[in-house]
């Protein structure tokens, strides 16, 4: 199964992380790591950013940010 | 280790017979923890040679007291961030002889990635497992023997807004702290270099342990709240509601301050009248007693009039919004806006903060982690006006209108020209950010990464009180170091004479020039000049100068107030300038000190206290240059 960036998810949909391009120590801590289930729930205003269910919690990510997060999708 | 030696050297070293620390996330409620325990027994400050709050209480348990240290809320327990430091230090150094770490019962998984990294530090525990009834009512049932065994420390059950299982935590957390309870080892965690694989593997033990002590999830039920949420959020209702709350606090914060003002005014002045009537049947020098009623006494009570009433409505009303966890929401759907310029989404969140105190939104600025976004937030925070030029542009707004509209309909065109000043103030916040990103503060944008709690309803009262009482002390507190040394300063420039003419007088002569040339005049630059300490001394200063009386004067009515600024050459062109100039100029004083304490950099403070000051002289010579031409 191929891997897709995470902005290509659709809402609802969920999947696993398979690979992170973004060095940012805050998002491995909230549990954007290699395995963690994610799935999307809604987005802004603009649309620019998104909120995403991850391990019981909420978390909003930028739509760029997004991009360089591969995951696989939960069939 | 600065931090601890803050905890050690206190003002009012209370004995205590153990020490505590409560730890965690944040959202987790470790403040109603921590609120719950100690009271009002509680402290507020800084931790030391660090701009990260620290919290320090006690309660009683028995015949014993028991010192509470509120650790900082942070997502891990590395080294890569000042909050992370501090807690880290702390909990290496073994100060504490117990640690609670509070947990949110709903969002287990997550927050077993602090627990652990904990756990792997030290022993001596308790596992307080908050919002236990919310978990309960969302389906999800926790296994707690099991939890307790695979961690080995207690576990205790808590709902700390309802105050359900604090005795059992008190009990737990002394046990431990005196010996009675031992806990073991359970937690291993590899040593790796890779950061990013060392969280995996914890979650990968996370998510073990959830899975054989998580009995049952419930998920159907998060899809209601998320309903909340695709209403706050979306393109067509989120804007709307957003603007709506936001003005509504503000129209709240500004007829109540004002009802509020004139009882506090009166009162001021019933103790003046006390003062006069000490002192002359003390038989007070006239000079001295001028200088101490009319100097330091007025702008003493000015100061407290006009800044106490709408701190106290402002701040408790903020806070709530903050506990009912819509105010990441606004930094979620203006994200955008503030990414374009190169700035960070948390700080519509601060300029909101600014509205209520510029000083307090700049300390606000804490919660935006990049280095670079805190600092342009910072140096912009002042271009939204706070509740002390609040008064001032409403004032000068009416009198403007005074010969256009009256009545009711004046009161809506004032509020609908205030709305237009504060969306100009935005604008240039914006504009500003965006020159700030491409020359001064370039640099990467940060990745944004925000936790959007679920609602919660606030404890009302408890938010309320504990707000009142921090804003109180803040604006008495600075009442008396800013306001009378102010006072006596100003006194002195107006009631010092040089062959008959005050120094007042000579400063204003002086500047009358430069001023005319900004479409102002030599009274409305000494008044900002000497406003720095406190803004809301800007108007009763001009009144002074203009009426030479040597002291500061009330105006009683808009009316006197016109008259008294028409006869001396204010036109409508000079008004706008004064709106103008009285929005962007250099901040307060007690805005430029906490802006020295949070960057530490004498470069960037120069540069919040310039930036302002020249687009508002830019502004008002553009408006004079206009308006010279046109009329």
């Amino acid at each position: 199964m191929n891997s897709i960036s995470l902005d290509k998810v659709k809402f609802g949909e969920m999947s696993v992380v398979t690979e992170i391009d973004i060095n940012n120590f805050r998002l491995y801590d909230i549990g954007i790591v290699r395995g963690s289930v994610i799935t999307p729930l809604f987005k802004s205003m603009f649309g620019d950013t998104v909120a995403f269910r991850i391990k019981g919690s909420i978390i909003a990510l930028r739509k760029d940010d997004c991009k360089k997060i591969k995951v696989k999708l939960l069939l | 280790m600065l931090g601890l030696r803050d905890i050690k050297k206190q003002n009012n070293p209370q004995k205590f017979d153990f020490e505590i620390a409560l730890a965690g996330n944040p959202n987790v409620g470790k403040s109603t923890v921590f609120n719950a325990l100690t009271g009002l027994k509680q402290h507020t400050g800084n931790w030391s040679g660090k701009t990260v709050t620290n919290a320090i209480g006690y309660y009683k348990f028995r015949e014993y007291t028991l010192k509470v240290v509120d650790l900082p809320g942070t997502y891990s327990l590395s080294s890569n961030s000042d909050e992370e430091v501090i807690s880290n230090d702390y909990i290496e150094s073994g100060s504490a002889s117990c640690i609670i770490v509070v947990v949110d019962a709903t969002n287990l998984e997550r927050n077993l990635n602090y627990v652990l990294q904990l756990l792997s530090k030290t022993q001596k525990v308790v596992l307080c497992l908050n919002m236990y009834d919310e978990a309960k009512s969302k389906g999800i049932s926790i296994d707690i023997d099991e939890l307790s065994l695979q961690l080995g420390v207690p576990v205790v059950c808590t709902s700390a807004t309802k105050g359900h299982g604090l005795n059992e935590l008190k009990k737990s957390s002394f046990d431990i702290a005196s010996g009675k309870t031992k806990t073991y080892k359970t937690i291993n965690l590899t040593k790796s270099d890779d950061y990013s694989l060392r969280i995996e593997q914890i979650y990968n033990q996370c998510t073990n342990i959830c899975s054989s002590c998580i009995k049952s999830n419930n998920e159907e039920h998060s899809s209601n709240k998320n309903r909340i949420d695709k209403i706050m959020t979306n393109k067509i209702t989120g804007l709307p509601i957003m603007l709506i709350l936001l003005c509504l606090i503000f129209w709240i914060t500004i007829v109540g301050a004002n009802f509020i003002s004139e009882y506090l005014s009166l009162l001021f002045n019933y103790i003046k009248g006390v003062l006069y009537s000490l002192f002359t049947t003390f038989n007070l020098n006239d000079v001295i007693s001028d200088f101490l009623i009319n100097g330091v006494f007025t702008t003493l009570s000015w100061v407290v009039a006009v800044m106490l009433p709408p701190m106290a409505i402002f701040f408790p009303l903020f806070s709530l919004l903050e506990d009912s966890g819509y105010l990441p929401r606004i930094a979620f759907n203006l994200d955008s806006c503030f990414y374009k310029v190169g700035a960070h989404g948390k700080q519509s969140l601060t300029m909101a903060m600014g509205f209520g105190c510029n000083s307090c939104g700049v300390i606000g600025c804490r919660i935006i982690d990049s280095q670079r976004e805190k600092n342009i937030a910072i140096i912009t925070n002042s271009f939204i006006p706070c509740n002390g030029k609040l008064p001032t542009l409403i004032a000068i707004t009416s009198i403007l209108l005074t010969n256009i509209v009256c009545g009711f309909l004046k009161t809506i065109v004032t509020a609908l020209i205030l709305l237009l000043l504060i969306l100009l103030a935005v604008g240039i916040t914006l504009l500003t950010s965006k020159l700030l990103s491409m020359t001064i503060l370039k640099g990467q944008k940060s990745s944004f990464m925000l936790e959007l709690p679920p609602y919660r309803k606030p404890q009302f009262i408890k938010t309320v009180v504990y707000s009142l009482k921090d804003r109180a002390w803040f604006v008495l507190l600075r009442a008396v170091v800013v306001a009378i040394p102010a006072g006596a300063v100003i006194w002195c420039m107006a009631n010092l004479n040089i062959n008959n003419i005050s120094l007042l007088n000579y400063a204003t002569t002086f500047l009358d020039p430069i001023g005319k040339f900004f479409g102002l005049d030599g009274v409305i630059l000494i008044a900002l000049l000497l406003g720095f300490p406190a803004n809301e001394t800007v108007i009763p200063i001009m009144l002074m100068a203009y009426s030479s009386s040597g002291t500061m004067i009330e105006y009683n009515s808009i009316t006197q107030l016109n008259n008294i600024l028409t006869s001396n050459g204010w036109t409508t062109i000079r008004a706008i300038c004064f709106l103008l100039i009285c929005m962007f100029h250099f901040p307060c004083s007690t805005t430029c000190l906490s802006i020295y304490k949070e960057c530490k950099s004498i470069k960037l403070t120069a540069l919040s206290m310039v930036i302002p000051t020249v687009i508002g002289l830019v502004m008002c010579l553009l408006v004079n240059m206009i308006g010279t031409i046109f009329i």
